[in-house]
């Protein structure tokens, strides 16, 4: 949603990921050709690992433009949440490869393969170097953005997993200690999946629209209800756009019931949302004759100021009964 | 993995993701359920939606795992046993065949449900290539069919996976909901008698049946209250709209919601 950013700084660390991307694939494909000529499988192997790695950082660079798009028709809101579901798609991959490297370690350790020499070794330092590299060129943006820093954690993890290959080849080589390989890669999918499962509860609460704590939701309505003008506040939603943007949509029962008093209300209300709570997008609706039913067309009973349910939807009926009769509605509990 | 057979561990390694698909969209369906509450407004309904993208992202990795170990037995052909990838696959085959008819008539009603039905659906395709793939195995003793057999059931995973996955997408970016257009609905609103101006209008869904909208409508000459309840009432009859939150101003203009937003649905 733009504002707030410095083009030039964007452009620059849109920069630094594409150069990470480049510099996997460049080494995919030096491992592929390599691989092919030598004839070695581990090589191709870890050439299509490093894809992986190239897919992921991909991903998170795709999301972050996308996520610049300003509204349009189709997405009313923006494209802000493009990066919270590259995030949560980086996340799942992370731990789901975290799940199959223990797997992988078990069948190993069970059925242990006789390593392919120092071959093995060699792919994994050269890999070890790029996902530092990597790891560099991404660390710095991984702070304030929940998508690079899952892009950043699969880069990390592959990393320590370079470290494991090498440590456990060197040990297996030369001690033939096979169980280093599992206990090494133990500890790494342990690590990844820890990672992985610490950042994904924040992800799925911003996509479910969620609020930071319940005590927020009741200080929000609290500082609304104290604005000047406001007689009762209900039907209140506020809700995660992205990771730095919420919406907030409310009925107001203003204390004058006329349209021209509500427009000074609605302004004050809108001050103390963005200065107290930096809620910069609201709908406040006003419900001028506040002793009459709602409009047929809306009945639903909703989350109202004690956070009530929200599944009542009576609706089929409504068009017998006309206008002048409303039912169920939930103004009247607030009163 | 006794039987040796690429397409075989391919089927079990898919079938072990099919319970856990199963599993999450049974409980995302349980938790969906809940009512709203302080900590989310608009209750639980997304979390079916989540659910939906997890396993098309699972998919993904299956039909991705199942190329790369596809490719590296292409290069190096092992053994297959086929007589045994015959037994199991059709065992597969029998409780894939069970499960479609438990999901099918989930499946319109929910994207969640769609994307378990996919993982079982990709399942049973997977058993009758392996059954095919055995069988002609049996029959000339080709080994590189296993692993053709196996890219060829990634292949056709990847693009339903995909769809499911940009449905999942959009629902999660809140974008207006399929089969409603902006522009209608806004048409919609301004023919209300009374209604001088129509923006900063949004329509989006919290799951894959449901329609939220909000909207500023600026009122010239007219009861303010008595507009308020018609734009409710046309947006509920005419384009599904239950639930909306409509603010009602004086002025052509208006107050905008707030900053932040392309030209387009704030007009």
């Amino acid at each position: 949603m733009g504002q707030g950013h410095d083009h030039g700084t964007d452009a620059m660390n849109d920069g630094r990921l594409a150069a990470a991307i480049a510099v996997n694939v460049l080494l995919t494909l030096a491992q592929i050709i390599g691989g092919v000529v030598s004839g070695s499988l581990s090589l191709i192997a870890d050439a299509l690992h490093n894809l992986n790695d190239a897919a992921s950082l991909a991903l998170a660079l795709f999301a972050r433009k996308i996520g610049r798009r300003p509204a349009d028709k189709l997405m009313t809101f923006g494209y802000g949440r493009a990066e919270v579901v590259a995030a949560l798609i980086n996340l799942t991959t992370l731990i789901i490869v975290g799940l199959y490297l223990i797997y992988e370690a078990v069948n190993r350790f069970l059925d242990p393969q006789p390593i392919d020499g120092w071959i093995v070794i060699w792919v994994a330092g050269i890999a070890l170097v790029i996902d530092i590299a990597t790891a560099v060129l991404v660390y710095a943006q991984s702070k304030n953005s929940l998508n690079i820093k899952a892009a950043f954690l699969h880069n990390v993890s592959d990393a320590m997993a370079s470290v494991g290959v090498i440590a456990a080849g060197l040990l297996i080589l030369f001690y033939d200690l096979y169980v280093a390989d599992l206990i090494i890669t133990l500890v790494i999918s342990a690590y990844v999946l820890w990672q992985g499962f610490s950042l994904l509860p924040r992800t799925i609460r911003l996509l479910m629209g969620a609020m930071p704590d319940d005590l927020e939701y009741d200080r929000i309505v609290a500082a609304v209800q104290a604005v000047p003008g406001v007689r009762a506040l209900h039907h209140v939603h506020v809700w995660s756009l992205d990771e730095h943007h919420r919406s907030l949509e409310a009925h107001i029962v203003p204390q004058v019931d006329t349209l021209e008093a509500f427009q000074a209300v609605k302004a004050s209300v809108r001050t103390v949302l963005k200065t107290e709570f930096s809620i910069d997008h609201a709908t406040l609706e006003p419900c001028l004759s506040a002793d009459m039913d709602s409009a047929p067309g809306a009945v639903k009973a909703h989350a109202s100021g004690g956070g009530g349910a929200h599944r009542g939807h009576d609706h089929g009926h409504e068009h017998q009964h006309g206008s002048d009769h409303g039912h169920n509605d939930h103004r009247d509990h607030d009163r | 993995m006794v039987f040796q057979s690429l397409a075989l561990l391919s089927d079990a390694a898919h079938m072990l993701t099919d319970v856990v698909a199963l599993a999450i969209a049974l409980a995302a369906i349980r938790i969906g359920e809940r009512p709203a509450d302080t900590l989310r407004t608009f209750g639980y309904r997304r979390f079916e939606i989540l659910a939906a993208t997890f396993n098309a992202v699972l998919l993904f990795l299956v039909a991705g795992y199942i190329f790369y170990e596809g490719v590296l037995r292409l290069f190096d052909p092992e053994p297959v046993g086929s007589i045994g990838m015959l037994i199991v696959a059709s065992l597969g085959l029998g409780i894939n065949l069970i499960s479609m008819r438990l999901l099918a008539s989930g499946v319109a009603a929910s994207l969640n449900v769609k994307g378990a039905y996919l993982e079982v659906w990709a399942d049973m395709l997977g058993s009758v290539g392996v059954i095919g793939g055995a069988l002609l195995i049996m029959a000339t003793g080709w080994t590189w069919v296993d692993p053709v057999v196996a890219i060829g059931i990634g292949l056709w995973v990847l693009p339903r996976t995909w769809v499911l996955l940009k449905n999942t997408t959009h629902i999660l970016l809140e974008g207006v909901p399929k089969g409603l257009a902006l522009d209608a609905v806004r048409a919609t609103i301004a023919a209300v008698p009374g209604v001088a101006a129509v923006h900063d209008l949004h329509l989006w869904g919290i799951s894959s049946d449901d329609v939220n909208g909000s909207v500023h409508v600026s009122v010239m000459d007219a009861d303010a209250e008595i507009v308020r309840r018609r734009v409710l009432e046309v947006m509920q009859a005419d384009h599904g709209i239950e639930h909306a939150t409509v603010q009602v101003e004086t002025g052509a203009d208006g107050d905008p919601s707030g900053p932040g937003h392309g030209d387009d649905p704030h007009r």
